[in-house]
């Protein structure tokens, strides 16, 4: 009898804005003092409200686009209610039925791996536990979390590992997290049960595996738990649907002390933040800034690269000459009165959204650093 | 109806600590209560949308700035247990 | 000083004459309060005098003890934050303080909030100043006594459920619950985060008026406060109600003792008399609506009430009272797996129909005018026994809340010497009309020249 892994990857990115996810304190809290980036909303103080970041909503739904997800034009916060000392406010401020990005994904070399949602939330406190109790700071309370959940798509360590290095590489080439696993920006969870390679449903259990703090581990923690799986049920029993913690050490998985009932979350909408609505325009200039991104990047990688260099030289270097490009630059402004008016309004999206133009109309050969210039000048 | 065993269920889930006294009082008086709401069945209410907010408002957003935060003696002031700046909580725990 | 009372407006107009000043003033207050309040227990914390500062034309204030005050204990009237001292002020706080009103003092209410005669109070039950042995309603009782007795010409409150219309028709006092998001509710500990209003409680019309210029407008901390213009409350306040259409609805008049009706028919008649037309509306859900909120408040104390854990700050769960317990088992409840769907959902359906009743009622009219309670000032004991008792004296009152609309209590008379107020409810940001009707009203009827029978010499 042969087992097929069905594993499925969560992976929560904390965000690089200036501030947390509601409230105004600094998001810079590496190596900060105990407590000392805290304010009565992060600290849950009877009282405070929450406010969301924008550059967080904006960040997050950046990432679901560069994963091919829709973005909700409707979305909410909810409350998910639990007691856990690090969690000041006895609930978590996050997503629940309407998140701001659904249905992507992304290629790995061993095939597509769907993505169910990407969602924001915010961070717990940070618990150390000695002998005579726990010890908490809540710097680490309100930082933004991305939420990527994966279809159960992934079929071995290795294609967890290269998802996971993926997403590492995007979230820093979008500038929206150091993606750093060491300090905690980059963290994983996986589910992962087995299926006889004879049945095309997926299996009736899962099993949460948490604690994973590199990808050494993933693979590590991955291929031990397919071996102790495939162990218990090569011999007729049932796996136990349970959350297991992955321990470095002895590097195996171990059973967390289960609780008698599932953990009842009692999700509902928060009332204290209004629902969010986005326009058609917004969409526009997150997936223009977006565009913007790719080709310079491919513009660069272009360049590294001799052989296309010389192919393209002579028209780079034609599309490049100030006047050439001018004349589009111009046109592109003359074109667009919305954009420009928002970009002159103090909305910098809208000059990455010019800037989107001017690559398509060039098809991707003007040099973006120069068409940006040309734009900021133009319309001082 | 609501049994004695749902309300302690409940009372767990709730982290409400409740006394004999209490658990037997309560086993009374909460499945009242559900029945005293439960008025609203009589109505049908298939095809209505519900009001989670009257506000009416949408797109309440910050712009990401940040200021200065609480002085640390004043997150340390009223909890129970301190230790090294660190807030603390007795007893064991288990682990999320 | 004249008389044993002082409103807002005498105090400004005295600063104005120099007839006095700050110093006085708060001398008159603290006497009063020293002389008084051992037997009205209004107060939980007085800020002691020598700590108030009285510079300039200040005004005394206190604040319901929900409403969050930096280096000044907070407790909610609970005993899980006895001791707590808040690092920080709620908004509405700093804007009066800006405004010069200083803190004299944290008033009694309802444990979080929780009750509609203040007995729900883990420290001491505030006495209605007009009959030692009557409530003063809830919560906000300790607000509504002290104004009623003359310790201070203003105290704020909140109003989740009638809990300003309630207390302050017990005690012939005027108090505003503006429309949800009119007042920013950063810093008032939280009981039901989407009905919460933040209001407060005067002697006259004008007073209430007059701080609510102050406190109310949009607060960036407040995501849910409102963007609309804040109008000048007093201005057209004296220009009466002659031509304006006031509504009754039908189903509020049901279950009336026949001494409160007869009071209300008076009170009818004085509108009509003063130039407004009367005119029968229904809000046919209206008996749903106390389910209603019996299901939605508790849901949201149920969370709201998760942070109290002994950690950060404040007691143990332990010692929540039975009545904070009760709500929070409740709601939790009705979020549980399995029963989210017949309990909060369907609540939240039948609130959009209450929505809809107020809708359709002020097409056809400006305001509408009700009572505020059933029966009569009930006496200490009386509804604290059976908590199903106490959740209906809320029957008039929360309607309003559910819809977010604004609603003014003004006094309406006696019936035996005891106070009874009648409610004006306007359209969303309306108050600026429910002040002309309610100064309107008061001009034709003084009653808040009737001072407590405990007071009288």
């Amino acid at each position: 009898m042969k087992y097929t892994p069905v594993i499925g990857l969560e992976i929560h990115i904390q965000l690089n804005t200036k501030s947390k996810m509601f409230c105004s304190c600094s998001n810079d809290i590496w190596k900060k003092d105990p407590n000392s980036v805290t304010c009565p909303t992060c600290l849950g103080l009877p009282g405070a409200l929450p406010v969301p970041n924008e550059e967080a909503i904006r960040k997050t739904q950046l990432l679901g686009l560069s994963l091919e997800c829709e973005l909700n034009e409707n979305s909410s916060f909810a409350r998910k209610n639990y007691f856990y000392p690090d969690l000041p406010k006895g609930y978590q401020i996050t997503q629940f039925s309407d998140p701001l990005c659904v249905n992507g994904h992304l290629n790995t070399s061993l095939g597509k791996i769907a993505i169910r949602r990407v969602h924001l939330e915010e961070d717990t406190g940070k618990s150390i536990h000695i002998k005579e109790g726990t010890l908490l700071d809540f710097n680490k309370s309100g930082v933004p979390l991305a939420e990527l959940v994966t279809e159960p798509d992934i079929k071995n360590s290795e294609q967890a590992v290269e998802f996971c290095k993926k997403i590492r590489e995007l979230v820093r080439f979008l500038d929206i997290s150091n993606g750093d696993m060491e300090k905690g920006n980059m963290r994983l969870e996986l589910n992962i049960s087995l299926r006889e390679d004879n049945d095309k449903s997926l299996p009736n259990y899962r099993v949460e595996i948490k604690n994973i703090n590199s990808f050494k581990f993933l693979k590590t923690a991955i291929e031990y738990e397919i071996e102790r799986q495939e162990k218990i049920l090569s011999l007729g029993e049932k796996v136990e649907q349970e959350t297991r913690g992955w321990n470095e050490n002895t590097k195996k998985t171990v059973s967390q002390r289960k609780k008698e009932m599932e953990n009842d979350y009692r999700y509902f909408p928060e009332p204290d933040i209004p629902p969010m609505d986005f326009s058609k325009e917004y969409f526009d200039i997150l997936k223009n800034e977006l565009s913007a991104k790719e080709l310079a990047n491919k513009d660069n990688s272009a360049e590294a690269s001799k052989t296309s260099k010389k192919a393209k030289g002579k028209i780079e270097y034609a599309l490049n000459k100030k006047e050439e490009l001018s004349k589009i630059v111009k046109s592109v402004i003359k074109d667009n009165p919305i954009p420009v008016k928002d970009y002159k309004a103090g909305k910098e999206g809208a000059l990455q959204f010019l800037i989107g133009l001017v690559m398509r109309k060039t098809a991707g050969k003007a040099d973006p650093k120069i068409s940006s210039g040309l734009l900021r000048s133009f319309l001082k | 109806m609501l049994t004695r065993k749902e309300v302690e269920k409940i009372a767990a889930l709730s982290k409400i600590p409740l006394s004999e006294r209490e658990l037997s009082s309560f086993s009374v008086q909460l499945p009242k209560i559900i029945s005293f709401v439960e008025n609203l069945n009589k109505l049908d209410t298939k095809n209505i949308f519900p009001t989670y907010q009257i506000s009416g408002k949408k797109n309440e957003l910050r712009k990401d700035l940040s200021i200065e935060s609480l002085p640390i003696e004043d997150i340390l002031r009223n909890a129970e247990n301190s230790k090294d700046n660190y807030i603390m909580t007795k007893g064991v725990l288990d682990a999320k | 000083m004249p008389n044993d009372f002082l409103t807002v407006k005498q105090i400004l107009d005295g600063y104005e004459s120099a007839s006095f000043n700050s110093k006085e003033v708060f001398e008159f207050f603290y006497n009063r309060i020293k002389g008084i309040d051992a037997d009205i227990k209004s107060f939980i914390t007085v800020v002691p005098e020598d700590k108030v500062c009285v510079a300039g034309k200040s005004i005394p204030v206190a604040y319901k003890d929900i409403f969050t005050t930096k280096n000044i204990q907070t407790t909610a009237g609970s005993h899980i934050l006895r001791g707590y001292i808040p690092p920080y002020n709620a908004t509405v706080v700093d804007k009066l303080s800006d405004s010069k009103f200083v803190c004299a003092g944290k008033l009694n209410c309802d444990a979080f909030a929780h009750g509609a005669t203040g007995e729900n109070s883990d420290f001491f039950v505030t006495k209605n100043p007009y009959f030692l042995k009557k409530t003063a309603g809830g919560s906000s009782s300790g607000s509504a006594a002290a104004v009623a007795a003359g310790l201070v010409p203003v105290a704020t409150a909140t109003d989740t459920g009638g809990s300003i219309r309630l207390p302050a028709s017990f005690t012939n006092t005027v108090g505003i619950k503006p429309t949800y998001g009119r007042v920013s509710r950063y810093g008032i500990i939280a009981m039901t985060s989407s009905t919460d209003s933040i209001g407060h409680i005067t002697k006259t019309v004008w007073d209430n008026a007059f701080v609510l210029n102050i406190t109310a407008g949009f607060d960036p901390k407040d995501a849910t406060s409102s963007h609309a213009k804040v109008p000048d409350y007093l201005s057209d306040i004296d220009k009466g109600i002659s031509g304006l259409k006031i509504g009754i609805p039908k189903e509020y008049l049901q279950g009336l003792d026949d001494v409160v009706e007869k009071q209300f028919d008076k009170s009818v008649k004085i509108v009509k008399s003063l130039g407004a037309e009367i005119v029968e509306v229904s809000l046919p859900h209206t008996e749903y609506a106390i389910n209603v909120y019996y299901i939605l408040t508790p849901s949201e104390i149920s969370s709201n009430l998760a942070r109290f854990d002994g950690i950060r700050f404040g007691k143990q769960r332990d010692q929540f009272g039975d009545e904070a317990k009760r709500r929070i088992m409740l709601g939790t409840y009705s979020l549980s797996a399995g029963y989210y769907d017949d309990y909060y959902l369907k609540a939240q359906k039948v609130r959009t129909l209450v929505i809809e009743d107020f809708r359709k009622a002020f097409d056809k009219v400006d305001a509408l005018m009700a009572p505020v309670f059933p029966s009569t000032v009930p006496a200490l004991g009386e509804a604290i026994v059976d908590p199903i008792k106490m959740y209906m004296m809320d029957v008039l009152t929360v309607p309003v809340n559910l819809a977010g609309l604004p609603a003014l209590s003004v006094p309406s008379g006696f019936i035996d010497a005891l106070p009874v107020g009648i409610q004006f409810i306007g359209k969303h940001f309306d108050e600026k009309l429910l002040y002309r009707i309610g100064y309107s009203f008061e001009s034709e009827t003084k009653y808040y020249e009737k001072i407590p029978n405990f007071l009288e010499k």
